[in-house]
């Protein structure tokens, strides 16, 4: 996957900042397919409700209408940052991948249980398919649930097996 | 026109509901003599400061001058000082009975602050958090929160008022030692209606009340975003168990963290003025 950094104007991030939406907003729609946007947050101090809303939420409705997967992540994002972006994702039924200051990735905004434990099975096992769901899952709703995660931009697909007896299965790994 | 508080009473929201009654019937020119008296005041809230330099603002407009007669009370002035309040009115108003320049030394977390842009909101917030951090002690979750809440209200007047604003605030401590945080932003712009009116052209067939509700909900004026502004400040105030008031045209709506949100019909408020207030949780 490729991967682009990304350095925030400063360490107050406040306002609805229609530069910085703007700016980020093209990059990534210029990022080629298979591509991950890290905003880097580790030195930022203070974000507001609103500056989460305008410039994250924005990014990640961005992500979910690109034909070819772009995918968004923040990284290192102290407590009240982390609850910011929460609250402005969470607003807009998405979802945002943040990874902490140890790689471990957590999911912002909400997300049901079993989606959250689906995509924690991801990160733990670094891929997954429908095999690896439980088999008191119907076929359909584990496909579903991968699915799912795949159009919140959770997951991202990486290849395909052929099942026994005809059928393919789509291999998927976290986004992180 | 001449308001004067009696001993006991503050300027707060129910004092200034009675000035703002009298702004209302001022005649468009040369409204004449307005006089706020304030030395039988017996505490000031910054919600009270914030309708007074809005006040003083409205009347210059309409071609006079407000007077303004400062308590006699030690406490009162103590407050107007150490939020920067006489400073914000000097350009605007007449003062009087004022206090000796001796007594003007007190540290501002949050000095009354005209806002015309994202970088005075940026100077504010980064002031508010140094000071409350590093010269008052308090903890990092609590300055962050707060200052949550005043970039959310100073780029609201930024973003939506079309105007200048104000914000100031006042730290305390409570009868039971408990920090607590009061604080208010106000502009004389167009109103939350207002701003809502050019989004959804049906706002405004809306009452205020029903304006200011909705934006407390996260109805925005705004095409991208989501209204998580307002939104987020009510969710802090209720988390704090705080109290928040806003006041926008001729309603105003009052939300604590037990309650469900309730208006009040009272003198228009040419613009949007919130009132905050809550303690600190540790």
């Amino acid at each position: 996957m490729h991967e682009e950094h990304v350095a925030l104007p400063g360490t107050i991030l406040g306002g609805r900042d229609a530069t910085t939406r703007d700016e980020l907003l093209t990059r990534f729609r210029a990022m080629p397919a298979n591509s991950l946007l890290v905003l880097d947050l580790e030195a930022v101090q203070f974000m507001d409700y609103s500056w989460a809303d305008e410039i994250i939420a924005s990014l990640l409705k961005a992500s979910r209408k690109a034909k070819a997967p772009r995918f968004v992540v923040v990284r290192q994002p102290s407590v009240s940052v982390s609850e910011s972006i929460e609250a402005a994702v969470a607003i807009h039924g998405l979802t945002c991948v943040k990874v902490d200051s140890e790689g471990k990735a957590t999911v912002l905004g909400n997300l049901s249980p079993s989606l959250r434990q689906t995509y924690e099975m991801a990160v733990a096992r670094g891929q997954i398919s429908a095999q690896d769901l439980p088999d008191t899952l119907s076929p359909s709703t584990k496909s579903n649930r991968l699915k799912e995660l795949e159009r919140r931009g959770l997951l991202y697909r990486v290849g395909e097996e052929v099942i026994d007896g005809g059928g393919r299965r789509f291999i998927y790994e976290p986004v992180r | 026109m001449r308001l004067v508080l009696t001993s006991g009473e503050g300027l707060n929201a129910p004092s200034c509901d009675r000035l703002l009654a009298h702004l209302a019937d001022l005649p468009a020119r040369d409204a004449g003599e307005v006089t706020v008296d304030l030395r039988s005041a017996a505490f000031v809230d910054p919600y009270g400061m914030a309708v007074l330099v809005m006040a003083a603002r409205q009347v210059q407009r309409h071609g006079s001058r407000l007077i303004c007669v400062l308590p006699g009370n030690d406490r009162p002035v103590q407050t107007m000082l150490q939020t920067g309040l006489l400073d914000a009115l000097r350009p605007v108003a007449e003062l009087r009975n004022l206090p000796k320049e001796s007594s003007h030394k007190f540290p501002s977390p949050l000095p009354a602050t005209a806002i015309r842009s994202r970088s005075d909101v940026q100077t504010v917030v980064g002031h508010l958090v140094d000071v409350t951090r590093d010269r008052l002690g308090y903890n990092m979750g609590d300055v962050l929160d707060t200052a949550k809440v005043v970039s959310e209200l100073c780029n609201n007047i930024v973003d939506h008022s079309g105007a200048e604003g104000i914000v100031l605030a006042q730290l305390g401590s409570d009868r039971h030692g408990a920090r607590y945080v009061a604080l208010a932003a106000a502009d004389d712009g167009i109103g939350i209606r207002g701003s809502l009116t050019r989004r959804y052209p049906e706002a405004g067939q809306w009452q205020d009340g029903e304006a200011i509700e909705r934006a407390l909900g996260g109805l925005s004026s705004r095409e991208t975003g989501g209204g998580a502004g307002l939104r987020g400040v009510t969710a802090v105030v209720r988390r704090y168990q705080g109290r928040l008031t806003v006041r926008s045209g001729s309603d105003r709506v009052f939300v604590s963290a037990d309650r469900t949100p309730k208006t009040h019909r009272g003198a228009l408020f040419p613009g949007t003025l919130v009132g905050i207030s809550f303690s600190q949780r540790s």
